[in-house]
Protein backbone atom coordinates (compact mmCIF):
# COMPACT_ATOMS: atom_id res chain seq x y z
CA UNK A 1 0.00 0.00 0.00
CA UNK A 2 1.33 3.40 -1.11
CA UNK A 3 1.27 6.28 1.13
CA UNK A 4 -1.62 8.30 -0.13
CA UNK A 5 -3.46 4.75 0.48
CA UNK A 6 -2.50 4.33 3.82
CA UNK A 7 -3.44 8.29 4.65
CA UNK A 8 -6.80 8.03 2.98
CA UNK A 9 -7.40 5.14 5.69
CA UNK A 10 -6.18 8.01 8.55
CA UNK A 11 -8.83 10.61 7.02
CA UNK A 12 -11.46 7.65 6.77
CA UNK A 13 -10.68 6.73 10.25
CA UNK A 14 -9.85 3.57 9.31
CA UNK A 15 -7.89 1.68 11.85
CA UNK A 16 -6.54 -0.43 9.46
CA UNK A 17 -4.04 2.53 8.60
CA UNK A 18 -2.68 2.02 11.96
CA UNK A 19 -2.09 -2.04 10.57
CA UNK A 20 -1.05 -0.59 7.35
CA UNK A 21 1.82 2.09 8.78
CA UNK A 22 2.89 -0.61 11.32
CA UNK A 23 3.67 -2.99 8.19
CA UNK A 24 5.22 -0.53 6.17
CA UNK A 25 7.13 1.77 8.43
CA UNK A 26 7.38 -0.34 11.65
CA UNK A 27 10.88 -1.50 11.40
CA UNK A 28 12.07 2.21 10.28
CA UNK A 29 10.61 3.92 13.52
CA UNK A 30 11.66 0.73 15.76
CA UNK A 31 15.19 1.50 14.33
CA UNK A 32 15.27 5.62 14.58
CA UNK A 33 14.17 4.74 18.32
CA UNK A 34 16.49 2.18 19.15
CA UNK A 35 19.62 4.46 17.91
CA UNK A 36 18.01 6.96 20.61
CA UNK A 37 17.00 5.14 23.24
CA UNK A 38 18.76 1.85 23.11
CA UNK A 39 16.13 -0.17 24.93
CA UNK A 40 13.60 -2.26 23.18
CA UNK A 41 10.74 -1.70 25.97
CA UNK A 42 11.28 2.19 25.72
CA UNK A 43 11.66 2.31 21.68
CA UNK A 44 8.17 -0.17 21.64
CA UNK A 45 6.56 2.80 23.78
CA UNK A 46 7.54 5.21 21.65
CA UNK A 47 6.64 3.42 18.11
CA UNK A 48 2.76 2.89 19.64
CA UNK A 49 2.90 6.42 20.78
CA UNK A 50 3.95 7.52 17.73
CA UNK A 51 1.31 5.59 15.86
CA UNK A 52 -1.09 7.00 18.51
CA UNK A 53 0.00 10.90 17.79
CA UNK A 54 -0.13 10.02 14.23
CA UNK A 55 -3.97 8.88 14.82
CA UNK A 56 -4.83 11.91 15.97
CA UNK A 57 -2.89 14.50 13.65
CA UNK A 58 -4.36 12.62 10.60
CA UNK A 59 -6.53 14.37 9.82
CA UNK A 60 -6.23 17.45 9.68
CA UNK A 61 -2.49 16.85 8.97
CA UNK A 62 -1.99 15.60 5.33
CA UNK A 63 1.93 14.76 5.02
CA UNK A 64 3.91 15.00 1.87
CA UNK A 65 5.89 11.68 3.68
CA UNK A 66 3.99 9.58 5.53
CA UNK A 67 7.68 8.33 6.01
CA UNK A 68 9.52 11.40 7.22
CA UNK A 69 6.59 12.39 9.24
CA UNK A 70 6.40 9.13 11.44
CA UNK A 71 10.64 9.48 11.69
CA UNK A 72 10.13 13.34 13.11
CA UNK A 73 7.54 12.37 15.41
CA UNK A 74 9.54 9.11 16.49
CA UNK A 75 12.96 11.20 16.88
CA UNK A 76 11.09 14.25 18.76
CA UNK A 77 9.30 11.33 20.90
CA UNK A 78 12.55 9.37 21.84
CA UNK A 79 14.41 12.55 22.68
CA UNK A 80 11.77 13.52 25.21
CA UNK A 81 12.08 9.90 26.80
CA UNK A 82 15.66 10.03 26.69
CA UNK A 83 15.50 13.31 28.79
CA UNK A 84 13.07 11.61 31.27
CA UNK A 85 15.68 8.66 31.65
CA UNK A 86 18.24 9.25 34.43
CA UNK A 87 21.55 10.38 33.46
CA UNK A 88 23.33 6.84 34.09
CA UNK A 89 20.77 5.18 31.81
CA UNK A 90 21.73 7.36 29.29
CA UNK A 91 23.64 5.85 26.01
CA UNK A 92 27.12 6.88 25.75
CA UNK A 93 27.06 6.67 22.11
CA UNK A 94 24.32 9.59 21.86
CA UNK A 95 26.55 11.59 24.39
CA UNK A 96 29.38 10.78 22.18
CA UNK A 97 27.32 12.80 18.96
CA UNK A 98 25.99 15.12 20.93
CA UNK A 99 29.62 16.55 22.21
CA UNK A 100 30.84 15.71 18.20
CA UNK A 101 28.50 18.47 17.50
CA UNK A 102 29.37 20.84 19.89
CA UNK A 103 32.26 22.29 17.87
CA UNK A 104 30.31 23.12 14.77
CA UNK A 105 27.36 24.75 15.58
CA UNK A 106 26.62 28.17 16.93
CA UNK A 107 26.92 29.07 20.46
CA UNK A 108 23.01 28.82 21.65
CA UNK A 109 22.50 32.43 21.70
CA UNK A 110 23.19 32.97 18.36
CA UNK A 111 20.78 29.92 16.58
CA UNK A 112 18.21 31.51 14.48
CA UNK A 113 15.28 30.19 12.61
CA UNK A 114 17.87 30.75 9.66
CA UNK A 115 20.27 28.29 11.08
CA UNK A 116 17.57 25.09 9.96
CA UNK A 117 17.79 26.49 6.31
CA UNK A 118 21.65 27.14 6.70
CA UNK A 119 22.27 23.31 7.95
CA UNK A 120 19.87 22.17 4.87
CA UNK A 121 21.64 24.61 2.46
CA UNK A 122 25.19 23.16 3.65
CA UNK A 123 23.76 19.57 3.20
CA UNK A 124 22.59 19.56 -0.35
CA UNK A 125 26.00 21.23 -0.97
CA UNK A 126 27.87 18.13 -0.10
CA UNK A 127 28.09 14.65 -1.68
CA UNK A 128 25.48 11.98 -1.09
CA UNK A 129 27.86 9.93 0.93
CA UNK A 130 29.17 12.86 3.42
CA UNK A 131 25.24 14.26 3.66
CA UNK A 132 23.48 10.29 3.85
CA UNK A 133 26.56 9.96 6.88
CA UNK A 134 25.99 13.38 8.28
CA UNK A 135 21.93 13.09 8.83
CA UNK A 136 22.71 9.42 9.37
CA UNK A 137 24.88 10.03 12.38
CA UNK A 138 23.27 13.25 13.91
CA UNK A 139 19.57 12.74 12.67
CA UNK A 140 19.06 9.22 13.12
CA UNK A 141 21.76 8.88 15.97
CA UNK A 142 23.26 5.96 13.97
CA UNK A 143 26.31 4.53 15.60
CA UNK A 144 29.70 4.64 13.25
CA UNK A 145 29.56 0.94 13.40
CA UNK A 146 25.74 0.89 12.23
CA UNK A 147 26.77 3.30 9.60
CA UNK A 148 29.72 1.06 8.71
CA UNK A 149 27.39 -1.70 8.23
CA UNK A 150 24.84 -0.12 6.44
CA UNK A 151 27.09 1.86 3.58
CA UNK A 152 29.84 -1.12 3.04
CA UNK A 153 31.90 1.72 4.20
CA UNK A 154 35.11 0.91 7.18
CA UNK A 155 34.23 2.95 10.72
CA UNK A 156 37.73 4.95 10.10
CA UNK A 157 36.02 5.75 6.52
CA UNK A 158 32.72 6.90 8.51
CA UNK A 159 34.59 8.61 11.23
CA UNK A 160 36.81 10.29 8.70
CA UNK A 161 34.18 11.68 6.52
CA UNK A 162 31.86 12.60 9.51
CA UNK A 163 34.86 14.75 11.07
CA UNK A 164 35.63 16.54 7.47
CA UNK A 165 31.78 17.27 6.95
CA UNK A 166 32.11 18.44 10.54
CA UNK A 167 34.92 20.99 9.81
CA UNK A 168 33.87 22.26 6.69
CA UNK A 169 30.11 22.84 8.26
CA UNK A 170 32.25 24.93 10.91
CA UNK A 171 33.99 27.01 8.09
CA UNK A 172 30.72 27.68 6.38
CA UNK A 173 28.94 28.63 9.95
CA UNK A 174 31.98 31.18 10.27
CA UNK A 175 31.70 32.48 7.27
CA UNK A 176 28.30 33.19 7.51
CA UNK A 177 29.02 35.44 10.86
CA UNK A 178 28.28 32.84 12.86
CA UNK A 179 30.51 32.09 16.15
CA UNK A 180 31.06 28.32 16.61
CA UNK B 1 24.70 20.57 26.81
CA UNK B 2 25.01 22.69 23.46
CA UNK B 3 25.66 19.57 21.47
CA UNK B 4 22.21 18.60 22.60
CA UNK B 5 20.48 21.62 21.54
CA UNK B 6 22.08 21.35 17.84
CA UNK B 7 21.39 17.90 17.88
CA UNK B 8 17.70 18.80 18.41
CA UNK B 9 18.16 21.34 16.09
CA UNK B 10 18.47 19.61 12.98
CA UNK B 11 15.05 17.85 13.55
CA UNK B 12 13.97 20.65 11.05
CA UNK B 13 15.68 18.84 8.51
CA UNK B 14 13.40 18.61 5.36
CA UNK B 15 11.45 15.42 4.47
CA UNK B 16 14.16 15.44 1.18
CA UNK B 17 17.20 14.81 3.48
CA UNK B 18 15.13 12.51 5.85
CA UNK B 19 13.99 10.04 3.07
CA UNK B 20 17.14 9.97 0.81
CA UNK B 21 18.50 8.69 4.34
CA UNK B 22 16.24 6.44 4.86
CA UNK B 23 16.59 5.10 1.55
CA UNK B 24 20.26 4.48 1.15
CA UNK B 25 20.66 3.34 4.80
CA UNK B 26 17.92 1.02 4.50
CA UNK B 27 16.40 1.11 7.49
CA UNK B 28 13.44 -0.65 6.47
CA UNK B 29 16.12 -3.87 7.14
CA UNK B 30 16.00 -5.46 10.04
CA UNK B 31 17.69 -4.07 12.69
CA UNK B 32 21.37 -4.62 12.71
CA UNK B 33 23.19 -6.87 15.50
CA UNK B 34 24.42 -3.36 16.51
CA UNK B 35 21.69 -3.15 18.81
CA UNK B 36 22.63 -5.97 21.21
CA UNK B 37 24.40 -5.18 24.35
CA UNK B 38 28.42 -5.44 24.37
CA UNK B 39 29.62 -8.89 25.31
CA UNK B 40 31.35 -8.02 28.83
CA UNK B 41 34.43 -10.54 29.50
CA UNK B 42 35.27 -11.47 32.48
CA UNK B 43 38.30 -9.84 33.68
CA UNK B 44 40.91 -11.83 36.20
CA UNK B 45 42.26 -10.16 38.52
CA UNK B 46 45.61 -9.89 37.14
CA UNK B 47 43.58 -8.30 33.92
CA UNK B 48 42.51 -5.77 36.45
CA UNK B 49 45.78 -4.95 37.79
CA UNK B 50 47.09 -4.46 34.18
CA UNK B 51 44.17 -1.88 33.83
CA UNK B 52 45.70 0.16 36.48
CA UNK B 53 48.37 3.02 35.87
CA UNK B 54 50.86 0.84 37.90
CA UNK B 55 50.02 -2.04 35.95
CA UNK B 56 50.61 -0.46 32.22
CA UNK B 57 53.60 1.22 33.53
CA UNK B 58 54.89 -2.07 34.25
CA UNK B 59 53.95 -4.01 31.53
CA UNK B 60 55.68 -1.12 29.16
CA UNK B 61 58.57 -1.52 31.46
CA UNK B 62 58.80 -4.79 30.59
CA UNK B 63 57.78 -5.16 27.22
CA UNK B 64 60.21 -1.93 26.35
CA UNK B 65 62.89 -3.84 27.93
CA UNK B 66 62.30 -7.12 26.27
CA UNK B 67 62.31 -5.25 22.61
CA UNK B 68 64.79 -3.41 23.53
CA UNK B 69 67.11 -6.41 24.45
CA UNK B 70 65.85 -8.14 21.46
CA UNK B 71 67.08 -4.90 19.11
CA UNK B 72 70.45 -5.11 20.53
CA UNK B 73 70.78 -9.03 20.05
CA UNK B 74 69.56 -9.04 16.67
CA UNK B 75 71.99 -6.14 15.95
CA UNK B 76 74.77 -8.56 17.17
CA UNK B 77 73.47 -11.84 14.74
CA UNK B 78 75.43 -12.23 12.28
CA UNK B 79 73.77 -12.19 8.52
CA UNK B 80 71.39 -15.55 8.45
CA UNK B 81 71.29 -17.01 5.36
CA UNK B 82 67.75 -18.87 5.43
CA UNK B 83 67.57 -22.39 5.26
CA UNK B 84 66.47 -22.31 1.21
CA UNK B 85 69.14 -20.73 -0.01
CA UNK B 86 72.28 -19.22 0.74
CA UNK B 87 72.43 -16.19 -1.04
CA UNK B 88 69.47 -14.90 1.03
CA UNK B 89 70.85 -12.65 3.47
CA UNK B 90 68.80 -10.75 5.89
CA UNK B 91 69.47 -8.01 8.37
CA UNK B 92 67.80 -6.48 10.95
CA UNK B 93 68.30 -2.88 12.15
CA UNK B 94 65.64 -0.51 14.41
CA UNK B 95 64.69 2.00 11.30
CA UNK B 96 64.06 5.17 12.04
CA UNK B 97 60.87 6.71 14.47
CA UNK B 98 58.18 4.47 12.32
CA UNK B 99 60.25 1.10 13.60
CA UNK B 100 60.69 -0.02 9.47
CA UNK B 101 62.74 -3.18 9.31
CA UNK B 102 64.17 -3.88 6.05
CA UNK B 103 65.33 -7.26 4.92
CA UNK B 104 67.82 -7.63 2.22
CA UNK B 105 67.90 -10.21 -0.65
CA UNK B 106 71.12 -10.80 -2.54
CA UNK B 107 71.46 -7.24 -3.20
CA UNK B 108 67.59 -6.08 -3.18
CA UNK B 109 66.29 -4.41 -0.25
CA UNK B 110 62.86 -5.93 0.13
CA UNK B 111 60.49 -3.32 0.93
CA UNK B 112 59.76 -2.59 5.03
CA UNK B 113 57.79 -4.83 6.90
CA UNK B 114 56.12 -3.38 10.05
CA UNK B 115 53.78 -3.97 12.84
CA UNK B 116 51.89 -2.23 15.50
CA UNK B 117 51.52 -3.72 18.92
CA UNK B 118 49.30 -1.85 20.78
CA UNK B 119 46.94 -2.96 24.14
CA UNK B 120 43.30 -3.73 23.71
CA UNK B 121 42.53 -2.60 27.49
CA UNK B 122 45.01 -0.85 29.74
CA UNK B 123 45.93 2.03 27.98
CA UNK B 124 49.37 0.81 26.95
CA UNK B 125 50.84 1.42 22.72
CA UNK B 126 54.33 0.74 21.63
CA UNK B 127 55.35 0.53 17.93
CA UNK B 128 56.59 -2.94 17.71
CA UNK B 129 59.40 -4.37 15.40
CA UNK B 130 59.36 -7.36 13.31
CA UNK B 131 61.97 -9.90 13.33
CA UNK B 132 63.59 -12.10 10.72
CA UNK B 133 64.43 -15.17 12.44
CA UNK B 134 65.04 -19.10 11.42
CA UNK B 135 64.15 -20.33 14.82
CA UNK B 136 60.88 -20.84 16.94
CA UNK B 137 62.60 -19.23 20.17
CA UNK B 138 64.46 -16.72 19.20
CA UNK B 139 62.81 -14.05 21.30
CA UNK B 140 61.79 -16.77 24.02
CA UNK B 141 63.23 -13.66 26.75
CA UNK B 142 60.19 -11.35 26.06
CA UNK B 143 57.58 -14.10 25.40
CA UNK B 144 54.71 -11.12 25.01
CA UNK B 145 55.43 -10.24 22.20
CA UNK B 146 54.20 -12.27 18.92
CA UNK B 147 57.24 -12.83 16.37
CA UNK B 148 57.18 -12.34 12.85
CA UNK B 149 59.59 -14.14 10.44
CA UNK B 150 60.00 -14.44 6.61
CA UNK B 151 59.21 -17.86 4.98
CA UNK B 152 62.48 -20.11 4.47
CA UNK B 153 63.48 -18.61 1.43
CA UNK B 154 63.80 -15.38 2.19
CA UNK B 155 60.70 -14.10 -0.08
CA UNK B 156 57.98 -11.34 1.75
CA UNK B 157 54.87 -13.87 0.95
CA UNK B 158 54.19 -16.30 3.16
CA UNK B 159 54.79 -14.43 6.19
CA UNK B 160 54.95 -16.76 9.24
CA UNK B 161 53.67 -15.70 12.26
CA UNK B 162 54.41 -17.76 15.49
CA UNK B 163 52.88 -17.09 18.86
CA UNK B 164 54.12 -17.34 22.05
CA UNK B 165 52.74 -20.02 24.67
CA UNK B 166 49.69 -19.12 25.63
CA UNK B 167 48.34 -16.60 22.95
CA UNK B 168 45.29 -17.35 20.95
CA UNK B 169 44.83 -14.99 17.85
CA UNK B 170 41.59 -13.74 16.73
CA UNK B 171 39.59 -11.19 14.93
CA UNK B 172 41.96 -11.35 12.13
CA UNK B 173 40.66 -8.83 9.46
CA UNK B 174 42.94 -7.76 6.07
CA UNK B 175 42.31 -4.76 4.43
CA UNK B 176 43.99 -3.32 1.15
CA UNK B 177 45.25 0.08 0.59
CA UNK B 178 41.99 1.04 -0.83
CA UNK B 179 40.78 0.60 3.27
CA UNK B 180 38.43 -2.38 1.62
CA UNK B 181 38.08 -5.54 3.94
CA UNK B 182 39.66 -8.06 2.38
CA UNK B 183 37.57 -11.73 2.25
CA UNK B 184 40.08 -14.04 4.31
CA UNK B 185 39.62 -17.46 4.65
CA UNK B 186 38.66 -19.37 8.70
CA UNK B 187 41.56 -19.77 9.81
CA UNK B 188 41.70 -23.18 12.46
CA UNK B 189 45.28 -22.64 14.30
CA UNK B 190 47.89 -20.28 14.59
CA UNK B 191 50.22 -21.33 11.70
CA UNK B 192 47.16 -20.76 9.32
CA UNK B 193 48.15 -16.84 9.16
CA UNK B 194 50.87 -18.14 6.61
CA UNK B 195 48.25 -19.77 4.30
CA UNK B 196 46.20 -17.15 4.26
CA UNK B 197 48.65 -14.63 3.29
CA UNK B 198 49.45 -17.13 0.32
CA UNK B 199 46.05 -16.74 -1.21
CA UNK B 200 46.19 -13.11 -1.33
CA UNK B 201 46.68 -11.62 -4.97
CA UNK B 202 49.65 -9.42 -5.51
CA UNK B 203 49.68 -6.26 -3.93
CA UNK B 204 50.03 -4.29 -0.26
CA UNK B 205 47.61 -5.34 2.77
CA UNK B 206 47.37 -3.60 6.32
CA UNK B 207 46.20 -6.48 8.57
CA UNK B 208 44.88 -6.20 12.09
CA UNK B 209 44.27 -8.83 14.13
CA UNK B 210 43.90 -9.30 17.61
CA UNK B 211 46.60 -11.84 19.96
CA UNK B 212 45.13 -12.50 23.41
CA UNK B 213 47.15 -13.75 26.33
CA UNK B 214 44.49 -16.83 27.90
CA UNK B 215 45.56 -16.14 31.57
CA UNK B 216 45.36 -12.31 31.56
CA UNK B 217 42.54 -11.70 29.51
CA UNK B 218 44.86 -9.22 27.91
CA UNK B 219 44.29 -8.28 24.02
CA UNK B 220 46.64 -6.77 21.98
CA UNK B 221 45.77 -5.44 18.55
CA UNK B 222 48.26 -6.20 16.17
CA UNK B 223 48.79 -4.87 12.38
CA UNK B 224 50.86 -6.10 9.71
CA UNK B 225 51.73 -4.35 6.35
CA UNK B 226 52.76 -7.19 3.72
CA UNK B 227 54.14 -6.17 0.59
CA UNK B 228 54.77 -7.84 -2.41
CA UNK B 229 57.87 -6.75 -4.24
CA UNK B 230 56.11 -8.03 -7.59
CA UNK B 231 53.30 -6.01 -7.36
CA UNK B 232 55.05 -3.08 -7.26
CA UNK B 233 56.90 -2.75 -10.60
CA UNK B 234 56.98 1.48 -10.53
CA UNK B 235 57.64 2.80 -14.32
CA UNK B 236 58.73 6.32 -14.30
CA UNK B 237 58.81 8.33 -10.96
CA UNK B 238 59.24 11.37 -11.56
CA UNK B 239 57.80 12.65 -8.22
CA UNK B 240 60.04 11.46 -5.23
CA UNK B 241 58.52 10.29 -2.05
CA UNK B 242 59.19 13.55 -0.36
CA UNK B 243 57.74 15.19 -3.09
CA UNK B 244 54.69 13.62 -2.83
CA UNK B 245 54.48 13.91 1.21
CA UNK B 246 54.61 18.01 0.26
CA UNK B 247 51.54 17.42 -2.52
CA UNK B 248 49.33 15.79 0.50
CA UNK B 249 50.86 17.88 2.53
CA UNK B 250 49.56 20.50 0.75
CA UNK B 251 46.58 19.28 -0.19
CA UNK B 252 45.37 18.47 3.64
CA UNK B 253 46.94 21.68 4.69
CA UNK B 254 48.62 19.92 7.59
CA UNK B 255 52.76 19.61 8.41
CA UNK B 256 53.48 16.51 10.41
CA UNK B 257 54.31 17.30 13.91
CA UNK B 258 51.40 19.77 14.12
CA UNK B 259 48.76 19.35 16.24
CA UNK B 260 44.84 19.05 15.73
CA UNK B 261 42.79 22.18 16.68
CA UNK B 262 39.88 20.14 18.23
CA UNK B 263 41.49 17.43 20.57
CA UNK B 264 45.60 18.39 20.59
CA UNK B 265 46.74 14.97 18.43
CA UNK B 266 49.76 15.49 16.79
CA UNK B 267 49.66 14.88 13.21
CA UNK B 268 51.91 12.55 11.26
CA UNK B 269 52.10 12.27 7.70
CA UNK B 270 53.44 8.72 5.76
CA UNK B 271 54.43 7.90 2.50
CA UNK B 272 54.61 4.18 1.50
CA UNK B 273 55.68 3.03 -1.19
CA UNK B 274 54.42 2.23 -4.96
CA UNK B 275 50.91 0.57 -5.15
CA UNK B 276 49.66 0.06 -8.67
CA UNK B 277 45.97 0.77 -9.15
CA UNK B 278 43.54 -0.68 -10.81
CA UNK B 279 43.51 1.38 -13.59
CA UNK B 280 47.43 1.13 -14.23
CA UNK B 281 48.62 4.29 -12.45
CA UNK B 282 51.85 4.08 -10.13
CA UNK B 283 50.77 6.00 -6.76
CA UNK B 284 52.60 6.48 -3.58
CA UNK B 285 50.40 5.71 -0.83
CA UNK B 286 50.31 8.53 1.58
CA UNK B 287 48.60 8.71 4.99
CA UNK B 288 47.79 11.25 7.01
CA UNK B 289 47.85 10.03 10.73
CA UNK B 290 47.49 11.12 14.34
CA UNK B 291 48.39 9.86 17.71
CA UNK B 292 45.25 9.23 19.36
CA UNK B 293 45.13 10.04 23.39
CA UNK B 294 48.82 9.49 23.35
CA UNK B 295 48.24 5.92 22.29
CA UNK B 296 48.49 4.80 19.12
CA UNK B 297 48.38 6.05 15.57
CA UNK B 298 45.32 5.85 13.71
CA UNK B 299 44.95 7.00 10.50
CA UNK B 300 42.49 10.13 9.91
CA UNK B 301 43.03 9.60 5.53
CA UNK B 302 44.65 8.30 2.82
CA UNK B 303 45.39 9.58 -0.83
CA UNK B 304 47.54 8.39 -3.53
CA UNK B 305 50.06 10.66 -5.33
CA UNK B 306 50.42 10.02 -8.65
CA UNK B 307 54.66 8.85 -9.24
CA UNK B 308 54.78 10.72 -12.69
CA UNK B 309 52.24 13.24 -12.97
CA UNK B 310 52.02 14.18 -8.94
CA UNK B 311 48.35 14.20 -9.39
CA UNK B 312 46.34 13.64 -6.31
CA UNK B 313 43.65 10.35 -6.38
CA UNK B 314 41.22 9.74 -3.69
CA UNK B 315 41.39 6.13 -3.41
CA UNK B 316 37.73 5.56 -1.68
CA UNK B 317 35.42 8.23 -3.62
CA UNK B 318 33.85 5.16 -5.42
CA UNK B 319 33.07 2.87 -2.76
CA UNK B 320 29.86 1.62 -2.30
CA UNK B 321 27.00 3.38 -0.49
CA UNK B 322 23.53 1.83 -0.94
CA UNK B 323 22.38 -0.91 1.57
Amino acid sequence: MNDQEIISLYFDRNEQAIKETDTKYGKTCMQVSMNILHSRPDAEECVNDTYLKTWNSIPPTKPHSLCAFLCRIIRNLSLNRLQELTAAKRSRELTVSFEELEDCIPLPDEQSPELAALLESFLREQSETDRVLFVGRYWFACSVEELAKRTGLTSKAIHMRVFRTRERLRAYLEGRGYRV
Amino acid sequence: MKGQVAFEALGALSDGLILEAVEVLGFSEDASPAFAAPRRRERTALSRFFGTGWGVALLCAVVSLSVLGGIIWAGQRPPAGGPGGSETETTDYAGDEQTEVKVTHGDTAIYPQRFFLWSMNGGYAADGLGFAGTAANDYGNHPSLPMLRYAKDGSISPCELTLAKGYSLDNVQVYDMDMKVVPTPAYDGEFSYERFLQELPAGRYYVSMQIRHRKSGYDYAFALEVFDPQADTATEEVISKEEAMEIASAYWNIQSGETSPDNGFTYRIECQKTHVTPGGETVYVVLWRWFVDGHHWSTVDVIWVDCVTGEVIIPYENLPTGS
